[in-house]
């Protein structure tokens, strides 16, 4: 319990992520790094529902990979701690990885057809873990196994178990998905664009169906999404990542009601609502950059509107009032504008 | 608003689906589909994958040819439209898709791409069409030095950009966009949505947009058409649709869309279930095994669109008519 102590971990946080950075290695004689995760840094309570928002390549996949000691080979992790329960992950052996990952972990993907294999019927790939973490008899793995897909709502489970990936809908194999993810009742699930790949009457569905089942079993959620609208309405605190680094952090409600980085305020203007029809919508100029544009300062900076000389050196990730923490050197700035009753 | 640069009606389409030599049943894609699109607006066609929007984008075209009906450009039937006829309407008539990506050739650079389409058409002078590719490519907001790359080496906001480029080198007068921006980030799809708008406004464009996201659809369309399992449920402007959706459908579709914010609590409806194959869909009202205020006559007749009170064309037996008929 040492790095407990060491990290003053507070008892209920879950999962703690610590200075995380990792680089790819390339694959010409150079073996020259490419970075991709820049000291993120975040933490999960137990039973709590974490938001992991940003653009394609901001690194909220890598992040969550890393977790789940699932970094492709050509990753390298240069440093930083991923504090699960008091333990760090990254200090574990493959072997011992295995005995988090699927049982006190699980990971939803976002297309579950290259999650699931085509070869082997829905039962038998449910029933793996079961019985690999948890010891089951096949007949005991088979009970459970059936009375999870009745959980996660799939009519005729009994059928659906003999079925392949293929005789299912998109909608149904992430429910599979979901159930195969919670069957040995993890602490934690991760939940990549889960609903990205789905219509928006069966994504209301399966949104419904991981809140339910974070709420019934207690479990803590990672939602990871590129829709800030599914993000608001699932989670209870905001992780907000651009190029490989964390640049805000703040609960749900304060985070919509007042985004206060640049790029957050940018991405919340631009993102199209219902409610109120706009002729043109706020666009930000330019592109995320690309990993060797990011440079030494700001990387968010080319296309900001309040970017000065100062921004040429990388601001902190640093603690506002209250639970958000923000990486802009003008933040107090930014947020002394704002109404009070929403600072916190 | 003046007159339909393109009118549809009772547009079919079936597919057989076959096993071997047996036919075992027809997919009717799009069944009985009517609507107009007029001069210089935005008509938005929307639905959940295989309501048949995409199939009727390109009937339209006559990328596919139509089972039954009438597509009418301009008053002229392009369903019988010889080769060569064909050939000049698809210079009136472009598509953009959603992934440029699988379009573009990958062995020649953007330049090239663009210039194809001109070389084809047999337009301009070999020096017109290089003044007219850096047009373009000004046009849609890029520099002369992309005219040399090859499509990976762009983004896909970029490959986007190319793709419009591509279809505007023709100067068409309507422009099929097929989820034009469901493949981007936000931050990049709010530029390429700009763009629509600044392109219609400047050449006058019509487009049919069509696309799964009702949140952008709200705010490109003139407009909209919401579709579900082949067949028009309600349509109306925008604004009507929008802020007072009649059909249960689009009531629960609009609920469903997640929205960026906190604060208000949204009454929303969940649909059970999933849409029905296309193969066989229900009997009567094809939306009634997800309604949840169908009745026996729901399972029945097949309502008809009407006129409702707020002004939009419904096709439920559940919505009072301001003028039923």
């Amino acid at each position: 319990m040492e790095t407990t102590r060491k990290w003053g971990v507070a008892v209920n946080e879950l999962l703690d992520v610590r200075d995380l950075t990792v680089a790819f290695q390339s694959k010409d004689k150079s073996k020259s790094l490419i970075p991709a995760l820049d000291s993120v840094t975040f933490t999960i309570k137990r039973g709590e529902t974490l938001g992991l928002v940003g653009e394609s390549g901001c690194g909220k996949t890598l992040s969550s990979l890393a977790v789940m000691g699932l970094l492709p080979e050509s990753a390298r992790v240069q440093s930083g701690q991923l504090v699960f329960d008091g333990e760090d992950l990254l200090a574990l052996k493959a072997a011992e990885h295995n005995k988090v990952r699927g049982v006190r972990i699980g990971m939803i993907f976002q297309d579950p057809m290259t999650s699931l294999s085509p070869y082997y019927t829905i039962g038998n790939q449910l029933m793996e873990g079961m019985r690999y973490h948890l010891a089951m008899t096949k007949r005991q793995a088979k009970e459970r196994g059936i009375e999870l897909l009745r959980r996660v709502g799939i009519p005729e489970p009994e059928r659906v178990f003999t079925d392949y990936p293929a005789q299912l809908s998109g909608g149904m194999r992430q429910r599979v998905m979901i159930a195969i993810a919670i069957s040995c009742e993890p602490d934690l699930l991760i939940a990549d664009e889960p609903t990205t790949a789905l219509d928006v009457t069966t994504q209301a569905q399966i949104l419904e169906l991981l809140g339910d089942l974070q709420r019934e079993k207690g479990m803590s959620l990672v939602l990871i999404s590129h829709d800030l609208g599914v993000i608001a309405e699932m989670c209870q605190r905001v992780v907000v990542m651009y190029a490989g680094q964390v640049i805000e952090q703040a609960e749900s409600k304060a985070l919509f009601a007042s985004p206060t980085h640049p790029y957050t305020r940018a991405l919340l203007a631009a993102t199209p609502r219902l409610s109120s029809k706009q002729e043109r919508f706020y666009s930000i100029p330019g592109s995320v950059p690309a990993p060797t544009e990011w440079g030494t300062g700001c990387r968010f900076r080319s296309r900001c509107e309040q970017a000065t000389d100062t921004c040429g050196e990388m601001p902190p990730l640093s603690r506002m009032d209250g639970q958000r923490y923000v990486r802009c050197w003008y933040a107090p700035d930014l947020q002394s504008t704002l109404p009070k009753e929403v600072r916190a | 608003m003046s007159r339909p640069i393109l009118q549809v009606r009772d547009l079919n389409m079936h597919f057989p689906v076959k096993k071997g030599l047996r036919q075992l049943g027809t997919v009717r894609a799009v069944d009985g589909l009517s609507f107009d699109l007029y001069e210089g607006e935005t008509l938005a066609l929307v639905g959940e994958s295989g309501c048949g929007k995409s199939t009727t984008g390109r009937a339209v075209l006559r990328l596919i040819d139509a089972t039954d009906g009438s597509i009418q450009f301009q008053g002229e039937e392009v369903r019988e439209m010889s080769r060569s006829r064909l050939f000049q309407l698809r210079r009136e008539m472009q598509i953009v898709f959603q992934d440029a990506y699988s379009f573009l050739n990958p062995r020649l650079t953007i330049g090239e791409s663009i210039l194809e389409a001109m070389e084809v058409h047999g337009l301009h002078t070999k020096q017109q069409r290089a003044d007219k590719l850096s047009e373009l490519l000004d046009i849609v907001g890029l520099n002369d030095s992309y005219a040399g790359r090859y499509p990976h080496e762009i983004s896909g906001g970029q490959r986007q950009r190319i793709g419009i480029a591509r279809a505007l080198s023709l100067h068409p007068k309507v422009i099929v966009a097929d989820e034009p921006v469901s493949a981007l980030d936000v931050s990049v799809q709010s530029q390429v949505l700009n763009l629509f708008q600044d392109l219609k406004d400047k050449f006058g464009l019509s487009y049919l947009f069509i696309s799964h996201d009702l949140s952008v659809v709200r705010h490109v369309a003139d407009r909209v058409a919401v579709m579900y399992l082949g067949k028009i449920v309600e349509t109306g402007t925008a604004d009507e649709l929008f802020d007072n959706p009649q059909h249960p459908y689009t009531q629960a579709l609009l609920s469903a869309v997640p929205q960026p914010e906190v604060a208000v609590a949204r009454e929303r409806i969940i649909l059970r279930g999933e849409v029905p194959s296309p193969m066989n869909p229900p009997s009567g009202c094809a939306f009634h095994t997800r309604c949840p205020i169908a009745t026996q006559r729901c399972q029945e007749q097949v309502p008809a669109l009407a006129p409702s009170a707020a002004g939009t064309l419904v096709a439920c037996h559940h919505v009072e008519g301001g003028n039923p008929t």
